[in-house]
């Protein structure tokens, strides 16, 4: 396969703390958000593009996201991809606390990233899946804000769910 | 903070909880209740579809859910219902049912897990026992419950000078403008055939909304929406099939059944009309299912997309054949029945369970 020398085009991008990140086009290009701006103002490619609502650390971590996906894609699909795709991904988010899960879910929800966004819902999903009530308040910082009548009545409608779950492991 | 997430994107987050999981993010705090109630989440492919069993004699008025990732039951309280109800089909995260108590055909939408029923206007013509099918529009799409549309064809009504008649025409509600459309005129043999032998739940692939008998011989018809035409289509091994159950996957139209003393099969829709046998039911879990018999009789099947269950009683186990990788591969399962009620007639179909 013969490799073209080809000019890698750069897109900047300020974050909310004002660093400027340079990423390759085809990189910018996952964030559905810019495309569109970029499919609708096709003479902005030079300019800084301002991303108010998110921080550096998250873009740096999106950044590292799409570049990984973009590479895992640009190989032949096969089993063995998909298997290291979703040790990546696992990879990802294990070592995350849940404010900075938030932070990128946020992110990603503002730069319209799909696939990543998915990604990071589920394992959030994966955290509240068959955990108890409490454990799910304690986990997510929730205050239960229910007067003593309201909770009785919830506690009715849901009880159904609420056999089989996890023992809470705190 | 997560009470702060804003709606919209917590929305994304529930719409990957099973019904038993949703129901606890409801129960944590206000914010999450109102944004669980505010967007009922229906995005069908994050889950495997629950089994919903509803007894035939409500008396007791509450239906049964399996929960296919834990392999667990759960019993659900229907006293929120006006009216006992039949199931007709499963739209997305809603049941369309049928209230039992009028012999004139309504129809009504109901969500056993957060205790919604909304009937939907009456017929145009009023009619009693017509066949009725579903068909949902852009499955998958996201938001909430998708548009759909509900055809009744046939059943029977009041005749102009006193008595009953077969009624011909076809009706078609559509969930965008939520009203009933007369939709045009059917032959009178299959407006007969429809109203006398098939009580039974459509199937739409293609196109087509297909209908079966209910009993010996079998046989299946097809209405073509575009183009309003009918047209009937023979099924393999008609007269000597002991149950029979048309479904639709994997985008063809399935037919389920089995013959006394063999091991039950499912065909595939193939092109020219014709049926392919893709899969047999194992025989140990076949003989497991009839309990040492050898007759399929009272042997009932439902599907969705990623699972075909074969049942009977609520307290004997239930045969299941699920799809374990997106179009790749299916597997058998056993379920073991709900032990603590034996012996209910049900009537069952299957929910993707997210609400």
């Amino acid at each position: 396969m013969s490799m073209a020398a080809v000019e890698t085009k750069k897109i900047t991008l300020r974050t909310a703390d004002n660093h400027e990140f340079e990423v390759e086009e085809a990189i910018a290009m996952e964030f559905s958000t810019i495309k569109t701006f970029f499919d609708e103002n096709p003479d902005a490619s030079e300019d800084t593009i301002p991303l108010p609502n998110v921080t550096s650390k998250c873009l740096s971590a999106i950044i590292e996201y799409c570049k990984s996906h973009l590479a895992f894609r640009a190989r032949e699909t096969s089993s063995s991809i998909d298997e290291q795709v979703r040790t990546y991904d696992e990879e990802f988010v294990k070592a995350r606390d849940n404010e900075s899960l938030k932070e990128l879910i946020l992110a990603a929800n503002y730069l319209n990233i799909k696939a990543l966004l998915d990604m990071l819902n589920q394992a959030v999903a994966d955290r509240i899946k068959n955990k108890s009530v409490e454990y799910v308040r304690r986990f997510f910082g929730l205050e239960n804000d229910y007067t003593p009548e309201e909770e009785a009545a919830i506690r009715a409608e849901n009880e159904w769910a609420f056999e089989g779950v996890d023992p809470d492991d705190d | 903070m997560w009470s702060t997430l804003p709606f919209d994107v917590l929305a994304k987050i529930f719409s990957f909880l099973s019904p038993d999981s949703l129901a606890c993010a409801r129960s944590a705090c206000r914010q999450w209740h109102t944004c669980a109630r505010t967007y009922p989440s229906t995005l069908p492919q994050h889950h495997q579809a629950w089994f919903l069993a509803l007894p035939t004699r409500n008396r007791g008025q509450c239906c049964y859910v399996h929960n296919p990732v834990v392999d667990k039951w759960h019993m659900l309280s229907l006293d929120f219902l006006p009216d006992p109800i039949r199931p007709v089909a499963s739209i997305g995260t809603l049941i369309l049912v049928r209230p039992t108590n009028c012999t004139i055909l309504q129809l009504a939408l109901c969500n056993p897990f957060t205790r919604q029923f909304k009937y939907l206007p009456m017929l145009n013509i009023t009619r009693t026992n017509p066949a009725v099918g579903v068909v949902i529009l852009e499955p998958g799409q996201p938001g909430p419950n998708p548009d759909f549309r509900v055809y009744v064809a046939g059943g029977m009504s009041e005749a102009p000078r006193g008595g009953a008649t077969y009624e011909a025409t076809l009706e078609m509600y559509d969930s965008v403008d939520d009203a009933w459309h007369i939709m045009g005129f059917m032959p009178v043999e299959f407006a007969v055939r429809l109203t006398v032998w098939t009580p039974n739940e459509s199937v739409y692939s293609d196109g087509v909304l297909y209908w079966m008998t209910s009993a010996r011989a079998y046989s299946v018809m097809g209405f073509h929406l575009g183009s309003h035409t009918w047209r009937e289509l023979s099924v393999p091994m008609a007269d000597r099939l002991e149950f029979a159950a048309l479904l639709w996957r994997n985008g063809r139209l399935t037919l389920v059944g089995g013959t006394c003393g063999e091991d039950a099969c499912i065909w595939e829709l193939t092109e020219g009309d014709g049926w392919g046998l893709i899969e047999k039911v194992p025989i140990e879990l076949g003989i497991k299912f009839l309990g040492g018999k050898r007759s399929w009789g009272s042997t009932k099947c439902v599907g969705s997309e990623g699972a075909i269950c074969l049942y009977r009683e609520f307290g004997s186990g239930m045969v299941v054949w699920r799809e374990i990788e997106e179009k790749v591969r299916w597997e058998w399962f056993w379920v073991e029945g709900c032990h603590f009620i034996r012996d209910k007639q049900v009537q069952n179909l299957q929910i993707k369970g997210s609400v």
